[in-house]
C-alpha cells in the first residue's frame, strides 16, 4: 500500500496531505474581503466561474505570512465544498509507502500539533501529514453556516 | 451508498411524483365520481407503488398501499361511490404514504404504525361513512375482501382494453387516426449542481466574451470580426438556453392549492371552486420551492376571510358557492401570480379601526383607502376578531410579504368591497438574474439590488445634520431620514468627504433610510451566487456576484443590514484585514 502526498511549506516546517484531496495550485490572487469572518478567511475570488473562499492556513496556526513569488493557493475538495487554501510554498508530491508512515512523537506541541495524523522522512528531514479539515476547523464553519 | 439504498431512495423519489399525481385524481374524482378513467389511473398509480415498495424492501410500506390499492379496487368495482367521505379517506393514506416517504427519505429503515388508517378503509361502509372516519381506530376483527393479484390485474387489463377499443370505434367511426395517449413525459433528470456548474461556466464565456468584443475594436481582420461576432450570438444563445434549465412548471405548487381550498373550506363548512390557470407557467427552480408557503397563507385567507358563508353570499346576491381564482401568467419580463376570490373584500374602515386598536396606527392617522388595505400587511395584524384554527397560526400576513421581498417580488392588493379581492405577486423570472447598482466604498465595490433603492442623490452639506443623539441625519424635503455609512457594517472607512457622498433611499423596509456610498459605478444585471457554506449566514449580505473585471463583489441586502445595526448589543467593528495580496 502506498499513497501519494502533496508536500507544502508553512513557514520553516514542511508538511502534506494526500493529494487527492487537492483539485489544482495556483498562484496567489486579490481576493474580495468578506467582512465579520474569522481573521483566517482571508476573502472570495472566482476561479473559473466558481466563487472560491480562501482560507490563509499560516493565519490560523498563528504563523508569520510572508508574501513571496511562491505563496500560493491550494484548492481543496472538502466534502461537496470546495476551499482554498493559502501556504507558503507548494513544493512536490512524495509517494509514501504504508511502512515509512510512523506516529507523530508526542512532543510535538505548536499550534498544528493537534491536526498532525502522523509523519514521514524524506532526505533526513521530517514531513508532517496534516489532517486539513482539523487544522482550519471546517465542520465549525460550516455548522455556523448551516446556523444562520 | 450502497447499491440497495440507492434503488430505495430512487423509488423514493418516483414515489413522491406519483403521490402527487394521484392526488389530482383524488380531487377530479371527487367532482366526478363516474369518472372510470381517473379510477383506473389512480389504481395503476397504488399498485405501481404498492409493487414497486416491496421490491425494494419497504416491507411497511408495501403492506399499507396494499391495502390502499384493495380500498381503490372497491371504488373501482363500484362497491361504493366516491362520496366526500371515500375521499376524505383517500386524500388521508394519500398524506400518510407522504410522511411514509418523508420519514424514509431520512431513515430508510423507519417504521410507521398504519393501524388506524388501516382499520378505516378495511372497515369503511359507505352507509356510515362519516362515523367511521371520525370514530378512533379501533382494530377490530373484519373480513378481508381481497381479491388476487392475478385477478385484479385481469381486470385492469379486459377494462383498459375495452377503453381503447372505445376509442378505436371513436376513431373509426370520425375516420381519424387515433394515436395511443402519449403519456410518457420525454424529461431528463438532472441534478441541480449540474446545472449550476454548467451556468458557472456560461457567465465566466460571458464575461471572456465581453473582453473580446473588446479587444475587437483593434482589430483590422474583417474574417476574424466575422467569426467574433457569430460567437457572440452563439453564446448569447448558449446563455438563454441554459438559464432556461433552471425554470419549470408552476404546476406542483398549484395543484396543491386544490387541497388546500377542500380541506378549508370544509373545515369552516363553506362551499368554495378552485379556479387554476396558467399551470404551465415556468418559473425559477428556486422561486417555485420558496413560493409554496406565501401562497397557501393567501389561499386559505382568501378562503377564510374573503368568502363569506353561504347565507350571507345568497342574501348578497351572489351564488351561494364562492369562488378563487389562482392564475400564472409572464408579464414584461415578470411573473405574476393572482389570487382573486368574489369575496366580501377589504373594508378599509374595518381594517382602519382594527389597527388602531392594536397599536399599528396612531388614532388620527390619515389613510387613503388603499394605504389601509396595505395594513394587512403591517406586522401584528390580523382581520378576524378570533384567531381561527386555519389562517391563524400565528404567521402573518406581513411574513407572506416578508418572503415574497425575499424573493426581490412585490405584493398588491385591489379590493373592493362587496366584489372581492385581488392579491397580486410580481416576481422576477429568475432569481439568477437581479438588476443592481454597483457601488464602491472605500475601494471596496459592492452590488445593491435595484428594487430596494427608491431614489439617489448628492446631498447638499446642509442636508446633512450630525447630531450627538441621533447620529446622523438626512434632511430630505418633510422627511428626516436616519443615515447610514455602508462601511460602518464592515469595518472600512472611506476617505472620501462626506460631502462627496452619494445617498441611496431605501423605502423597502417600514422605516426609510438613506446608506451613504462613496460613489455609484454602474447599473448593471448581475447573476447571483451563493456564498460558500463556510461563511453564509452574514447578516446583510445576501450572496455574492462576479463583476465585468471577474472579481467577485457582495451583495448587500440592505434591510437586513438595518436590522443588524438597530439590534442591540451591535458592536462596531473597528477594522478589517483587507487584501492578502
Amino acid at each position: 500500500m502506498e499513497e501519494k502526498y502533496i508536500c507544502f511549506n508553512l513557514s520553516e516546517e514542511q508538511f502534506a496531505i494526500p493529494l487527492l484531496a487537492v483539485k489544482e495550485v495556483i498562484k496567489l490572487q486579490e481576493v474580495t474581503p468578506v467582512p465579520q469572518m474569522p481573521h483566517h478567511i482571508v476573502g472570495i475570488f472566482n476561479l473559473r466561474g466558481q466563487v472560491i473562499t480562501v482560507m490563509d492556513l499560516r493565519k490560523k496556526l498563528n504563523l508569520p505570512t510572508a508574501q513571496t513569488s511562491e505563496t500560493a493557493i491550494m484548492i481543496l475538495n472538502f466534502g461537496k465544498n470546495v476551499l482554498g487554501v493559502v501556504v507558503d510554498s507548494v513544493n512536490f508530491v512524495q509517494t509514501v509507502r504504508e511502512n515509512e508512515m510512523q506516529e507523530r512523537p508526542m512532543t510535538l506541541a505548536g499550534a498544528a500539533s493537534q491536526s498532525v495524523v502522523s509523519v514521514f522522512r524524506k532526505d533526513e528531514k521530517l514531513i508532517l501529514v496534516l489532517d486539513i479539515a482539523k487544522a482550519l476547523s471546517v465542520e465549525e464553519l460550516m455548522q455556523m453556516g448551516m446556523a444562520a | 451508498m450502497d447499491f440497495e439504498s440507492e434503488l430505495k431512495l430512487g423509488f423514493l423519489e418516483e414515489a413522491a411524483q406519483s403521490i402527487s399525481d394521484v392526488e389530482e385524481c383524488f380531487l377530479d374524482l371527487e367532482k366526478d365520481p363516474s369518472n372510470v378513467e381517473t379510477i383506473n389511473k389512480i389504481f395503476r398509480l397504488a399498485h405501481n407503488l404498492k409493487g414497486s415498495s416491496k421490491a425494494v424492501g419497504f416491507s411497511d410500506f408495501g403492506a399499507f398501499t396494499h391495502e390502499f390499492e384493495t380500498f381503490i379496487l372497491k371504488i373501482k368495482n363500484g362497491q361504493f361511490s366516491c362520496t366526500p367521505d371515500v375521499v376524505n379517506i383517500l386524500l388521508a393514506a394519500n398524506d400518510h404514504v407522504k410522511v411514509m416517504i418523508e420519514g424514509l427519505k431520512t431513515d430508510l429503515n423507519a417504521q410507521f404504525d398504519s393501524t388506524q388508517l388501516l382499520a378505516q378503509m378495511k372497515n369503511f361502509n359507505p352507509g356510515t361513512g362519516t362515523a367511521v372516519v371520525s370514530a378512533p381506530a379501533e382494530p377490530t376483527q373484519a373480513v378481508r375482501v381481497e381479491p388476487s393479484i392475478e385477478e385484479i390485474l385481469a381486470q385492469q387489463a379486459a377494462q383498459e382494453a375495452m377503453l381503447s377499443n372505445q376509442v378505436l370505434d371513436k376513431a373509426n367511426k370520425t375516420n381519424v387516426v387515433a394515436a395511443p395517449k402519449a403519456t410518457a413525459d420525454e424529461t431528463l433528470r438532472v441534478a441541480l449542481t449540474k446545472v449550476e456548474h454548467l451556468l458557472n461556466n456560461v457567465g465566466e464565456m460571458v464575461i471572456l466574451q465581453s473582453v473580446l468584443q473588446q479587444q475587437m475594436e483593434s482589430v483590422q481582420n474583417e474574417e476574424l470580426k466575422k467569426i467574433v461576432h457569430q460567437i457572440s450570438k452563439i453564446s448569447k444563445e448558449i446563455q438563454d438556453s441554459s438559464m432556461s434549465l433552471r425554470m419549470t412548471a408552476i404546476k406542483p405548487v398549484f395543484q396543491k392549492m386544490q387541497r388546500i381550498v377542500r380541506d378549508t373550506a370544509l373545515a369552516l363548512s363553506k362551499d368554495v371552486q378552485l379556479v387554476l390557470t396558467g399551470e404551465e407557467t415556468e418559473i425559477d427552480k428556486t422561486v417555485l420551492d420558496r413560493i409554496g408557503d406565501p401562497l397557501v397563507h393567501l389561499i386559505r385567507n382568501s378562503v377564510d376571510h374573503g368568502i363569506e358563508s353561504s347565507d350571507v353570499r345568497l342574501s348578497n346576491g351572489k351564488p351561494a358557492q364562492g369562488k378563487v381564482e389562482l392564475s400564472a401568467f409572464h408579464k414584461s419580463g415578470s411573473l405574476v401570480i393572482e389570487i382573486k376570490d368574489d369575496g366580501g373584500g377589504l373594508n378599509p374602515e374595518k381594517l382602519r379601526k382594527i389597527a388602531i386598536q392594536k397599536g399599528v396606527i396612531k388614532p388620527d392617522a390619515q389613510l387613503t383607502d388603499q394605504e389601509c388595505q396595505q395594513l394587512i400587511f403591517a406586522p401584528g395584524f390580523s382581520t378576524k376578531e378570533q384567531v381561527t384554527d386555519v389562517s391563524g397560526r400565528g404567521v402573518g400576513m406581513d411574513v407572506v410579504k416578508t418572503n415574497i421581498t425575499e424573493l426581490n417580488g412585490e405584493i398588491k392588493i385591489e379590493s373592493q368591497v362587496g366584489v372581492g379581492t385581488t392579491f397580486r405577486i410580481i416576481l422576477p423570472l429568475t432569481m439568477a438574474i437581479i438588476d443592481s447598482l454597483i457601488v464602491t466604498y472605500s475601494e471596496h465595490k459592492f452590488a445593491i439590488p435595484l428594487n430596494h433603492i427608491h431614489e439617489t442623490l448628492k446631498p447638499k452639506a446642509m442636508q446633512i445634520q450630525s447630531n450627538q443623539n441621533l447620529g446622523e441625519t438626512l434632511m430630505l424635503r418633510n422627511e428626516n431620514l436616519p443615515i447610514f455609512r455602508l462601511g460602518d457594517f464592515f469595518g472600512f472607512r472611506s476617505h472620501v468627504p462626506t460631502s462627496e457622498l452619494i445617498c441611496l433611499v431605501i423605502r423597502t423596509s417600514r422605516e426609510p433610510f438613506c446608506i451613504l456610498v462613496d460613489d455609484i459605478l454602474y447599473q448593471s444585471q448581475i447573476v447571483t451566487k451563493q456564498l460558500g457554506q463556510e461563511i453564509q449566514g452574514v447578516k446583510g449580505i445576501s450572496g455574492t456576484t462576479i463583476l465585468g473585471d471577474g472579481k467577485p463583489a457582495l451583495i448587500i441586502e440592505p434591510i437586513d443590514l438595518i436590522k443588524r445595526k438597530l439590534s442591540p448589543g451591535y458592536i462596531p467593528q473597528k477594522d478589517v484585514h483587507t487584501k492578502v495580496a
